[in-house]
């Protein structure tokens, strides 16, 4: 890193030392008339210092207006060297007509559009992601089944509507924080309370459904539990969905009380068939009306 | 010791009352047949038998409730039961043979030649048959 106050720039450098030169120059230039005159014509020596010193002067002060611009981009350029992180937006171009100038310029407006689009590409980025982030939340706010996040001690991290409907949590703000496991264990009955706790005791995914009562129409639940790996293998949060099945429930038990009234409807005029075509099979001295009897039992 | 067997049968289905009645009669059974679940639990209170086969459906009082009456009530323990019924997978079979020790379970349709088969090969433990040495059973 340079030191910015104790630098000299190239130019000032340049001309100083120009300045320098020329002035032992001239000194050298008038101890040697001195000397050669032996103090003869001391009158003329005003004129023979000043002249020369008046150009160098004048040449000096030429070769610092010349190179100002060149002073100009070399202090733009030690900005950098102090501190890295600069931002190319302050860097000016230089109004000269110079192929070194021109360069400069150019270089820079490339340098501005690069950047210019830099930031139009972060920004239209930056939106893109908030509006695909507002997409997931709304489709998560959304969805039907209840959704919770919790952390590895199972403290509620972030939730859905659903979820707290189900839970008939209205007040959302009391969840955040709260255990999932005393949270849905108290609203089902106690044989499923115990389910969900010895669920969450296993390291793996899960699946149960449990019922909030004795009764198959006050409620019964899905409960899953999904542990997502994090980039080193190992489970960290931990997604609990809830999805009401009560009325497929419900439509199963309806199945199968159906499916049990037509066996059984259909069990007891065979099985009245079944006895009297064996005892016809089996029994031989039956009688005629017996017999007929039995027939007529069958075909009724 | 030759003995005729006496059963109970409790069905509410008359027409397969009727023949299962006349072919444990005719295999030598003494059969008294009750058409529902009341009249059976009065015969079981009025009389003593060896074997109860009753039907589960039944209106009024079904075969569960029948048995209970049969096993806490009248305090029956010697008596054997034999339960028929049309249910299938949803009947609870191993709670209602750990509850009253049901001997048996016959499933409709069933065989009546396996029903006499197996009524006269279930071991009795009541005193409720009478000697007859000259029925051959």
């Amino acid at each position: 890193m340079f030191a910015a106050r104790r630098y000299r720039s190239y130019t000032q450098q340049l001309s100083g030392q120009h300045l320098f030169f020329g002035l032992a120059g001239i000194v050298y230039f008038g101890a040697s008339v001195l000397f050669l005159s032996r103090w003869e014509s001391i009158p003329s020596l005003g004129t023979a210092l000043g002249v020369p010193l008046g150009l160098l002067l004048l040449g000096s002060f030429a070769i610092k207006k010349t190179s100002r611009w060149l002073d100009n981009l070399e202090s733009q350029l030690l900005r950098f060297a102090e501190n890295p992180n600069h931002s190319v937006m302050d860097l000016r171009p230089l109004p000269v007509r110079h192929p070194l100038a021109a360069g400069w310029n150019y270089l820079l407006a490339r340098v501005h559009e690069h950047s210019a689009w830099n930031g139009v590409e972060r920004r239209l980025s930056e939106a893109v992601h908030s509006q695909q982030a507002k997409r997931w939340e709304t489709a998560f706010q959304n969805l039907t089944d209840g959704i919770a996040i919790c952390d590895a001690e199972g403290k509620i991290l972030q939730f859905n509507r659903s979820f707290a409907t189900l839970l008939h949590r209205p007040d959302t703000t009391t969840l955040l924080g709260m255990d999932i496991i005393d949270l849905v264990s108290e609203q089902v009955e106690e044989s499923a309370a115990q389910r969900i706790l010895s669920m969450a005791s296993n390291q793996v995914t899960q699946v149960i459904e449990v019922k909030r009562n004795a009764e198959l129409t006050q409620g019964v639940w899905r409960l899953s539990r999904i542990l997502p790996r994090n980039e080193n293998g190992d489970p960290s949060d931990s997604i609990w969905n809830l999805r009401d099945v009560t009325q497929l429930k419900l439509a199963e038990a309806a199945r199968e009380q159906f499916v049990m009234t037509a066996t059984h409807e259909l069990r007891t005029p065979l099985a009245n068939i079944q006895a009297y075509s064996e005892t016809l099979a089996t029994v031989g001295e039956l009688s005629a009306e017996q017999q007929q009897n039995f027939y007529n039992t069958i075909n009724n | 010791m030759i003995y005729s067997r006496k059963i109970l049968v409790a069905e509410d289905n008359t027409v397969l009352g009727d023949v299962i009645r006349f072919n444990l009669q005719r295999a030598g059974f003494d059969v008294t047949l009750a058409r529902n679940g009341e009249a059976a639990s009065q015969f079981l209170t009025e009389q003593s038998f060896d074997i109860l086969v009753t039907d589960y459906e039944m209106p009024g009082l079904n075969g569960e409730e029948l048995c209970e009456y049969a096993r806490y009530r009248l305090q029956l323990d010697a008596l054997q039961i034999v339960m028929c019924t049309a249910k299938g997978y949803e009947l609870k079979r191993e709670q209602l043979q750990a509850r009253f020790n049901i001997n048996n379970f016959m499933h409709k349709p069933f065989s009546i030649r396996d029903l006499v088969k197996l009524l006269a090969s279930i071991e009795i433990r009541s005193a409720a048959s009478v000697i007859n040495p000259f029925q051959v059973t």
